[in-house]
């Protein structure tokens, strides 16, 4: 897969995903509308497509993937789209079945489990407490997988050394807020 | 101490083969280092949680900029259609009322003609000089300026209440509608041969002066008095403006 878009999506590239988003955008629409995805279900269909495909950059598995950026994000899409028609047929007499074997893009299947357990769900409103700064070493961190060397180049601190004590500040603060909580 | 070499790079996923071991190693074996891990493994899952969100409302955002666009060029597609639709909601407008009144004008000299003066043969005389003679001599030759100032003399001399009825009529017949009807109204207030038939005049008198409804009520009137007059055309018309 083209490295640049992947890059753009690990590194949350604001500007390269704007225009990847506008770039495929229309072509995707009317191929969801190929499917009869209802039109208000377009774009969530769509952003949750380019969600999946971020969470994969993240992960590293894109960098295993040898089809193009549109093809697997078209791929992913329609995973997503046979997902939502048989949300669809659940709440009425929908035949979803009719559209399985169109040839156009290799269905990529993916797992999507947003639910937070009990005890994330509780970390979760700790974790808001915390300063936007914090919030960013922690998600840079733990979630995109930025070493501290990274992190310090990506957001000017300066040096590693200064990401290691601040995110370890950041962390017990975080503990102490989920010992404090009255939730617990 | 825990090892957080070690644990960065479990999370940056940039653990060689025999750190992977020794990670896996110290996750079963030390207590304190799994209650890390799965500690921060949970903060990987909220900060993901986050972050996710994050990310998909940026993609809103974008989105929104696509929807904005398309209803602006909606609207700058809208204007001339809407002009368009004005215009012609106005002409169509205007067309019916043009109709409309086409339609009550033409009823009304469809069916109005002044009556004929049925109550006073008229005396030519060069002597006779009185109102009432000149009036219908007047009304005879549709010289209705000059017949109702005529009836109006004679009415006050007589009190002959079928004056206002022809009276009435030259008010009618020279386009005073709104004097017509009241000459006729007053005239209903008494009781003479051609009473009834005052209904008939009334209900056109309206006519012109597009109150279908009170026209309606005339024709009504006219039909229930039991007055052969008109009652024919009292009937016909009534169905046209129903």
């Amino acid at each position: 897969m083209e490295q640049q878009y992947v890059d753009a999506l690990k590194n949350n590239d604001g500007k390269l995903i704007k225009e990847l988003y506008g770039t495929y955008r229309n072509e995707f629409f009317a191929f969801s509308k190929k499917y009869h995805v209802a039109q208000d279900d377009l774009s969530d269909i769509y952003q949750e497509a380019f969600l999946a495909i971020r969470k994969h950059a993240i992960s590293g598995k894109l960098y295993e993937i040898n089809s193009s950026f549109k093809t697997y994000l078209f791929g992913i899409g329609k995973h997503l789209i046979y997902k939502r028609l048989k949300d669809y047929a659940s709440k009425q007499q929908y035949d979803a079945v009719l559209h399985k074997g169109e040839e156009d893009y290799e269905e990529v299947i993916i797992d999507q489990k947003n639910n937070l357990t009990e005890e994330q769900s509780l970390l979760r409103i700790c974790f808001k407490q915390l300063g936007k700064s914090c919030q960013q070493v922690l998600t840079l961190s733990f979630y995109r997988g930025l070493t501290n060397e990274e992190i310090a180049t990506l957001e000017g601190y300066e040096s590693e050394a200064v990401v290691r004590s601040q995110k370890s500040r950041c962390l017990k603060t975080l503990k102490d807020l989920i010992k404090k909580s009255p939730l617990k | 101490m825990i090892n957080e070499k070690l644990i960065e790079k479990y999370f940056s996923k940039r653990l060689s083969e025999d750190e992977l071991k020794e990670f896996e190693h110290l996750y079963t074996t030390d207590a304190i280092f799994k209650e890390e891990v799965d500690f921060l493994t949970n903060v990987q899952s909220v900060s993901a949680h986050e972050d996710d969100a994050e990310f998909k409302s940026e993609l809103a955002s974008y989105e929104s900029e696509y929807s904005e666009k398309k209803t602006t060029s909606i609207q700058k597609w809208l204007k001339p259609f809407a002009a368009l639709a004005a215009i012609l909601l106005i002409a169509l407008t205007l067309n019916f009322f043009l109709n409309r009144e086409i339609n009550e004008e033409q009823l009304f000299s469809n069916y109005f003609e002044p009556s004929k003066n049925v109550s006073a043969p008229i005396v030519r005389s060069e002597t006779d000089e009185n109102s009432l003679n000149n009036a219908f001599i007047a009304y005879g030759e549709t010289n209705y300026e000059q017949a109702i100032l005529q009836f109006e003399k004679a009415f006050s001399e007589t009190k002959n209440s079928e004056l206002l009825f022809y009276e009435g009529n030259a008010l009618l017949a020279s386009g005073k509608t709104e004097q017509a009807i009241k000459k006729f109204e007053e005239h209903l207030m008494y009781s003479d041969i051609l009473t009834n038939r005052s209904h008939w005049y009334l209900a056109l008198a309206h006519l012109k002066k597009k109150d279908t409804e009170s026209a309606k009520k005339e024709l009504n009137a006219l039909i229930n008095s039991g007055e052969k007059f008109k009652k024919e055309e009292a009937n016909s018309l009534l169905k046209q403006l129903d």
